[in-house]
């Protein structure tokens, strides 16, 4: 669905560009997640997907189309949810009223079905006199009904209250299809753990992991271990009250419970190890 | 649909923009009408009715694209699945068409509720400036003038984002000081071409500011949809 090809891109001439000869291919059936320390290019990364960006070089085909020529039939079926979010001052009838017609697939049932799981039931309520979570719920609830095939999300969970990340998970789940594709953006990766089932992690330009949840517990063991000796030989290791939370490679194929930040962590610390164990074992 | 064009989606985007915008509009309109009604009643029709209308456009114009400047509006904008060159006809039609229609009826509606405020004024040379007379006058050099300066700062706002009215206001005034010197250096080089603007008349400076204002229009026009198109966000 979104072929990335050799693309190299920097905002600066006079600094290193963010991503030199970076490629990339997502299908739809899955919903990413793209992890990666502040200003990697995570953001960035989405934006020259969705066509917001133009790459210096290389080439980005989303759905077939070339994405910085931003044709209105690639437009009509990605839906780009930023971080900072735009409302106009209008209700939430009117929001609908005014962009839903751009998206054929636009289902009110949905929307309705969403707001109402999210608790937001006043139609007629000012989007911009709403608090940053309720915009978010807005916002969330419009992007999942217009029913697009591709959906990027920067942050989702930012602003929204404990019981609506929950909520936001159900929803996501229901909406979620073998026919689209979920980019999530995000540092809050508790919030999205049951969620996403494939990871991409950024760093320094370049990818340093591209798989799924599944290929990764295959890989990887990740571990509570009592001891610094048993800790010996783990990829990373992390002190916490429970004892030594640790990743290992997976030698035994052992079955296990992928923790995200242990992974993000080990992945950092550990690179070329990580790159080996994914790539040749492929 | 068509990638380049659609009369559906122009409609949509149209009908977008008056929804999300309406209110402002009506608020836009009132003050204008007020302003005009209290200038005329207190200043008895001397004041240039024009100007306020006029000031009003323009800035309308130099504001259109000024949320490009506003990261997330500019993401809202730019991924709505329409054209470059439907969202550029979507700007044109509202800074040259909506707010004009707009402006020039808050204007007449404003000249009428001065008679209500100042019912003596009915008796001071209403010939002289009653809208009548603006119709009859050169109606389509005002209107020429108009639409060649609200493309300029069309394209400015596109251009610049933010500050855009400022900016484009500074750029065009540094091109007329060098237009302007540049066209007296050469007519003081050539002594021969004072006497070829003798034989100018005035239809024909009347057909050259028409023709000249007329390309610049749809060249500034042209320049709002390729610099919109290479907008990054």
């Amino acid at each position: 669905m979104i072929s990335v090809k050799d693309i190299t891109f920097g905002y600066s001439k006079k600094k290193a560009p963010i991503f030199k000869d970076l490629s990339l291919e997502l299908n739809s059936g899955h919903i990413y997640g793209l992890l990666g320390k502040n200003g990697e290019g995570k953001t960035t990364l989405m934006k020259l997907m969705s066509g917001l960006r133009f790459a210096q070089s290389g080439s980005i085909e989303t759905m077939g189309f070339p994405a910085p020529f931003r044709n209105p039939n690639m437009l009509k079926d990605i839906y780009f949810l930023s971080e900072e979010m735009y409302v106009p001052a209008v209700s939430i009838d009117a929001y609908i009223k005014a962009f839903a017609p751009f998206y054929p697939n636009f289902s009110l049932e949905k929307m309705q079905d969403y707001l109402h799981q999210f608790e937001m039931t006043d139609m007629a309520q000012n989007m911009s006199k709403m608090s940053h979570g309720q915009k978010k719920k807005v916002l969330i609830s419009f992007a999942l009904a217009t029913n697009t095939k591709i959906i990027f999300m920067d942050e989702p969970t930012n602003g929204l209250d404990i019981p609506s990340k929950s909520m936001f998970r159900k929803v996501m789940i229901s909406a979620a299809d073998d026919d689209r594709l979920f980019v999530i953006s995000t540092h809050q990766v508790r919030d999205l753990y049951s969620l996403i089932d494939s990871i991409i992690i950024l760093d320094g330009g370049e990818i340093l992991l591209n798989s799924s949840t599944e290929e990764i517990t295959e890989k990887l063991l990740f571990k509570v271990v009592d001891s610094i000796e048993e800790a010996q030989g783990a990829l990373y290791s992390e002190d916490t009250l429970r004892g030594i939370y640790s990743v290992f490679e997976n030698t035994e194929h052992l079955e296990n419970k992928l923790d995200m930040e242990l992974l993000f962590n080990a992945v950092l610390c550990e690179k070329q190890r990580v790159k080996e164990i994914f790539n040749l074992k492929k | 649909m068509n990638d380049k064009f659609s009369f559906q989606r122009l409609g949509l985007l149209i009908r977008t923009v008056f929804i999300q915008n309406w209110k402002k509009d009506l608020r836009i309109f009132l003050c204008v009408m007020g302003v005009l009604a209290v200038l005329h009643a207190f200043n008895g029709f001397y004041f240039p009715i024009n100007f306020p209308i006029v000031a009003v456009l323009l800035y309308i114009a130099g504001s259109t694209f000024k949320r490009l400047g506003n990261q997330p509006s500019a993401i809202s904008y730019m991924m709505m699945p329409a054209s470059t060159l439907e969202k550029t006809l979507t700007a044109i039609f509202y800074v040259n068409i909506y707010y004009v229609v707009l402006m020039v009826a808050a204007g007449l509606l404003g000249f009428g509720l001065a008679i209500l405020l100042n019912p003596a004024l009915h008796t001071i040379g209403i010939p002289e400036m009653c809208p009548a007379k603006i119709i009859t006058a050169d109606l389509g050099t005002i209107i020429m003038g108009l639409t060649a300066g609200i493309s300029v700062l069309l394209f400015g706002s596109v251009y610049f984002k933010k500050f855009a009215i400022l900016k484009t206001g500074l750029v065009a005034l540094a091109l007329f000081v060098v237009l302007t010197l540049a066209l007296s250096a050469i007519m003081n080089f050539h002594t021969c071409s004072y006497h070829y603007f003798d034989d100018i008349t005035t239809k024909t400076l009347k057909i050259l500011y028409y023709v000249i204002l007329s390309v610049a229009t749809l060249f500034f026009w042209f320049m709002t949809w390729l610099r919109l198109r290479e907008t990054e966000v």
